[in-house]
């Protein structure tokens, strides 16, 4: 029977000490846990952000290196595990952003109805309304994109993505709302020109 | 944040627009093995640099002491030999 992952277990993954070959091979085996616990999360994420599923996994996998890499600098006493991994995802996404080379899926150019022609009917509105989605998401100003992309993650409360986001509590959920509500009007605008 | 999900919209939110593929843990742990080995060759490199920079430097270190010890001898050789016949008279 497959154990439930705790958080307990997630700080054991970063914080364990190397001394020999034996607990090497343990110490992989605990972040090996940690990284199919998270990688969901992280690839939703970045999703929210609006990368590509190219892009994002050449940054998740750059994350989970950064993790392993700087794990005996994580403190427990400070921020959860979680909290942790997340600030280093949202500042490899920004750092992404920043570098310019960030390569968007051109959604305009992308033939959906030659993409999924032998889909279902309902599964190509599915996947026409995910492309929208993604498009509106990246119309959206990085802090609200941000604040969009955390506040989907389950392991996370918005007091921890407000700490993320180095920013109150409740300016993080006036942030949301405001970005909730421009995805919705862009979303909008985009079924009235579509009608 | 499971009870959040009010709309389409944020169940298309929560859902992800991009998935982790299955070899996903794989292709990490592959890296990690791989950063670990470029570490561990980093710290042998640098051991036996070392190394072979305290051999190299033995001889040099061990010829700089004794020409050391030879100016020494010779500069007290020289005030020995100053304070002799000043001390003779």
């Amino acid at each position: 029977m497959e154990s439930k992952f705790t958080s307990a277990d997630a700080v054991a993954a970063l914080s364990t000490d190397i001394t020999g070959e034996d607990s090497q091979d343990s110490s992989a085996q605990r972040f090996g846990a940690f990284v199919e616990h998270y990688q969901h999360a992280v690839f939703g994420f970045l999703g929210r952000m609006g990368f590509s599923q190219a892009d994002s996994e050449d940054i998740a996998q750059e994350v989970f290196l950064k993790a392993w890499r700087y794990r005996r600098s994580y403190n427990p006493q400070k921020a959860q595990p979680s909290t942790w991994l997340f600030t280093i995802a949202r500042n490899a996404a920004i750092s992404k952003f920043s570098s310019k080379r960030a390569v968007e899926v051109p959604l305009d150019t992308v033939d959906i109805a030659a993409e999924t022609q032998h889909q279902p009917e309902r599964q190509l509105q599915n996947e026409q309304t995910r492309l929208a989605l993604a498009k509106a998401l990246r119309q959206l100003p990085l802090d609200d994109r941000c604040a969009i992309a955390l506040f989907y993650i389950d392991d996370l409360s918005s007091a921890d993505a407000a700490s993320i986001l180095q920013c109150k509590t409740a300016t993080f959920k006036t942030r949301l709302s405001r970005a909730r509500n421009k995805l919705k009007l862009i979303l909008d605008d985009r079924d009235e020109m579509n009608d | 944040m499971t009870d959040k999900y009010t709309d389409s919209l944020d169940v298309m939110l929560a859902d992800g627009l991009v998935k982790s593929p299955d070899d996903f843990t794989k292709k990490v742990m592959h890296r990690i093995s791989e950063h670990a080995d470029i570490e561990s060759s980093r710290r042998l490199t640098t051991r036996s640099l070392i190394g072979d920079y305290l051999k190299n430097s033995l001889w040099p270190a061990a010829a700089l002491a004794t020409s050391a010890a030879l100016g020494g001898f010779q500069v007290i050789a020289f005030i020995f030999g100053i304070w002799i016949p000043a001390t003779a008279g």
